[in-house]
């Protein structure tokens, strides 16, 4: 290459192009630890709402279970069967995005166990449902939310733990939060001639206990006792006894999943800061690149266009005041080699006139 | 002196490297664009960068003096090693900035002796620029440079004379053309016979050509934690034992005996003494071992000691034993196997069997001498008549290694290591052998040796491959007339 301009104007690109690159790079680097930290960002917060939305239905659940079992309110079974579908498709969502699905085994084993215990209960209130024309108002009434008066004396527990048929009940109007932790003063029993006892194979031989308060109690069929036998009981020591133990496993099993997937997004943090240092690391490697090259222009910059200059200046003076030879030392190159030998010329022609003369 | 001239050597240099660099970015490509493909790419074009700005300035300059031939040796290393640690540090995982000047330092001067707990966890395209890097070293950055440089004549030997030691060109007259070209003839062709050799006792390609690089620069880097102990094959074992001795022999005399030229290995003297100390000491060292107990029988002794006497004679540093529980005796041969090294001309590192023969050539003079005090007693060495700048050159050099290998082992020392770990870190580094004893044994690494430490080790390394007084020279430049 030749020509001091165009040797300053590349080495002065080459110092520009460092500088948009290492800018590039910046972006780049940037722009992708953007991306990554709002992927984490994301998945903490889809993982917080899907626990939340876990312990919405569980507590749902349990409120159902509560008006079931303590109030004989039969609206709950509706609100149990929406919440336990909102709890399982929240699940479900859980394993399809779980990378490591071993965190949620213990949460899907006390879902599975819940609906174990409860799917009998369901199944008969089905049973019931579909049978609920048959009985009649007496049915109907006995399913009412409201409290019930104390039982007939005829009415029988099929399954007792120490559930008595003649013990008397009055039940109170509780909020759904203070039945779970509130005790229960009595149950009522009633004969349900809908039941099969599905449940009695289940959970060790507990069984739901119905209570009805029907007049309707007395004329049941000859099969009502039999069927009576089979079929799960429903009451506040059920619910205690089995129902509680599991509804406290699921919300510890929820809460472990939650933290769980707050721990696994530790390693994802991990990598975004060496993300970070990878987006730092060649950015300065630039800079530092782009210093040494700034230092190497600035040198030969001054071997190849200042120092020239100043030598030549320092020849010709010396050559004006003392008549010393113009001869200055260094090296010269491309437009300064010229003006050098354009002054040696001149010097020359000087002497020749001056001779001449 | 003209820095702008050493300047576009070592730019020439650069642009070598940015070249490898590329090619380690290809391979992180192929190998599904791993995490080390921008960081290699990225330091090929800034490390190309460097390598052309001086040449924007700079012409062609053929005349060089013995001065700027230094400089541009020693300021080619030392830039090498810093462009190199690039990749490294933009990578990141175990390469903090001294860490990555460690790596690289190791890796240009053939060292081979790593800071990496986990060498597995790099991925290919930095394993590949690892092992060419030491590939590149091997041969020595200046030999590259000679090669893509248009002239021939002064600017090349002034180059050669501080890249080889005055041993390997005094033994061998060549033109300096002519070395190179037996440099690059004998070292890529001892590669690629190694790397085809390798694959067929059956490693991977990758692992073949990798091994083979480290193997020919007498490096000792390699794709394993474990080494080669990794393959437990011996098929490769012997084929390494023959690759690492072969490249431990001066690369003319393998031209020679390849061509059929009449000064070949078989009549050298150094060469036969050097292969007679492999097999003596490997011989020692088995007896040792198989009368410890520590291998059942003596077949078994005797793979595990060639192998590891041959590793560390030829300063290469490969393992497939644990030489920590190894029995004192065969410990001290090893030692000494690290301080002597092969022979000048090749790639090892070390005192240099050449200047033991002169150095035991000498002593036998020196003994003659009091016996007959009027007697002219000159010290040849494969015929060739030794002249006394060379022969005072021998104890000076093996003063100054002493020295620096005791300081060294001292400032280890006193960063707290133990003594056995202090030296032999030490004594490694300076001889370019890369494993030593104790805490930075044949299996172990660097990465637990303090900061200050792995900094001197790393300047040991340094002087050890510039040969000393080519280093030192760099601080007395101004002094230089």
């Amino acid at each position: 290459m030749t020509g001091l301009r165009k040797r300053v104007a590349v080495g002065f690109l080459s110092i520009v192009f460092l500088l948009f690159f290492s800018g590039m790079i910046s972006l780049f680097e940037l722009s992708r630890l953007s991306r990554d930290t709002g992927e984490i960002l994301e998945a903490s917060k889809r993982h917080i709402d899907r626990a939340k939305e876990m312990l919405d239905a569980a507590h749902e659940q349990n409120v159902a279970l509560i008006r079931l079992a303590m109030l004989g309110d039969r609206s709950g079974d509706t609100l149990y069967r929406r919440s336990t579908a909102r709890l399982e498709a929240a699940l479900e969502e859980a394993l399809v995005e779980a990378s490591d699905r071993s965190m949620l085994d213990s949460l899907v084993a006390v879902v599975a166990e819940l609906r174990q215990l409860t799917d009998p209960f369901l199944a008969e209130e089905e049973a019931e449902q579909r049978a609920g024309g048959r009985m009649g108002h007496a049915t109907a009434a006995s399913r009412t939310a409201t409290p019930v008066p104390t039982a007939p004396k005829e009415t029988v527990s099929i399954v007792g733990n120490d559930a008595t048929a003649d013990s008397t009940s009055e039940w109170t109007a509780q909020s759904a939060e203070g039945i779970s932790s509130a005790a229960v003063a009595q149950h009522r029993a009633l004969p349900d001639q809908s039941r099969v006892a599905e449940g009695a194979a289940s959970g060790g031989g507990s069984a739901l206990v119905r209570a009805s308060g029907s007049g309707k109690g007395r004329s049941t069929t000859k099969n009502a006792v039999s069927v009576a036998e089979q079929r799960p009981v429903l009451s506040p020591e059920w619910y205690s006894a089995e129902y509680e133990v599991l509804y406290g496993r699921m919300t510890a099993a929820i809460k472990s999943y939650m933290t769980s997937t707050q721990s696994s997004l530790a390693p994802r943090a991990e990598q975004l800061k060496k993300n970070a240092y990878r987006a730092v690391t060649p950015v300065l490697i630039s800079l530092v690149v782009m210093i040494a090259i700034v230092l190497m222009l600035y040198y030969f910059m001054s071997v190849y266009c200042v120092s020239p200059v100043v030598r030549m200046n320092k020849a010709l003076g010396d050559f004006l005041v003392f008549r010393t030879p113009f001869a200055p030392k260094g090296e010269f190159k491309d437009e300064m080699l010229g003006v050098r030998e354009k002054i040696e010329t001149m010097i020359a022609m000087i002497r020749q006139n001056g001779n001449g003369k | 002196m003209r820095l702008s001239v050493v300047l576009r050597y070592v730019g020439v240099v650069m642009l070598f490297i940015a070249l490898f660099m590329l090619l380690s970015a290809v391979v992180a490509a192929v190998n599904h664009y791993d995490s080390s493909f921008y960081p290699l790419l990225l330091s090929s074009l800034l490390t190309a960068l460097i390598g052309v700005f001086p040449m924007i300035f700079v012409e062609r300059i053929e005349q060089l003096s013995t001065k700027e031939g230094y400089c541009i040796v020693v300021c080619s290393w030392l830039a090498a090693c810093v462009v190199s640690m690039f990749p490294y540090l933009m990578w990141g995982g175990e390469f903090t900035l001294l860490n990555a000047w460690f790596e690289s330092v190791s890796s240009f001067t053939t060292t081979g002796a790593s800071i990496l707990n986990d060498v597995e966890a790099l991925p290919r395209g930095l394993m590949f620029w690892r092992m060419s890097s030491t590939w590149i070293g091997g041969v020595g950055v200046v030999m590259f440079a000679l090669v893509v440089l248009p002239s021939l004549g002064r600017s090349k030997m002034t180059l050669t004379s501080v890249e080889m030691s005055n041993l390997a060109k005094d033994n061998f007259r060549y033109r300096t053309q002519m070395i190179v070209q037996i440099l690059m003839v004998v070292y890529v062709g001892l590669t690629a016979l190694s790397t085809l050799l390798l694959k067929l006792a059956g490693m991977t390609w990758f692992d073949a050509v990798c091994q083979a690089m480290s193997a020919c620069a007498t490096s000792g880097f390699s794709t394993k934690n474990a080494s080669i102990a990794f393959w437990n094959s011996p098929l490769i074992e012997t084929i390494l034992i023959v690759v690492m001795a072969v490249a431990g022999i001066h690369f003319g005399l393998i031209y020679a005996t390849v061509t059929g030229k009449r000064n070949n290995i078989f009549r050298s003297e150094v060469t036969r003494n050097y292969l007679a100390m492999l097999l003596v000491g490997s011989i020692a060292i088995t007896l040792s071992l198989w009368m410890a107990g520590i291998y059942p029988d003596p077949i078994t002794a005797f793979r595990y000691a060639a192998f590891q006497f041959t590793t560390l004679t030829t300063s290469t540093g490969f393992a497939t034993a644990d030489t920590n529980t190894w029995t004192p005796f065969a410990i001290l041969i090893l030692i000494f196997g690290s301080f002597v090294c092969a022979c000048s001309g090749s790639t090892t590192g070390g005192i240099k069997f050449n200047r033991l023969v002169i150095a035991a050539k000498m002593l036998r003079a020196r003994l003659q001498q009091q016996q007959h005090p009027n007697a002219v007693i000159r010290i040849r060495v494969d015929g060739v008549l030794q002249e006394d700048t060379v022969m005072s050159a021998v104890p000076v050099f093996i003063v100054a290694y002493l020295l620096l290998l005791f300081a060294g082992a001292m400032i280890n020392a006193l960063c707290g290591v133990d003594l056995m770990t202090s030296f032999s870190a030490a004594l490694a580094c300076i001889s370019n052998v890369g494993p030593g004893f104790g805490a930075v044994g044949s299996l172990e690494n660097y990465a637990d040796l303090p900061v200050v430490s792995r900094f001197v080790c790393s300047i040991l390394m340094l002087f050890g491959r510039l040969e000393i007084f080519g280093l030192i020279q760099l601080f007395f430049l101004k002094w230089w007339r």
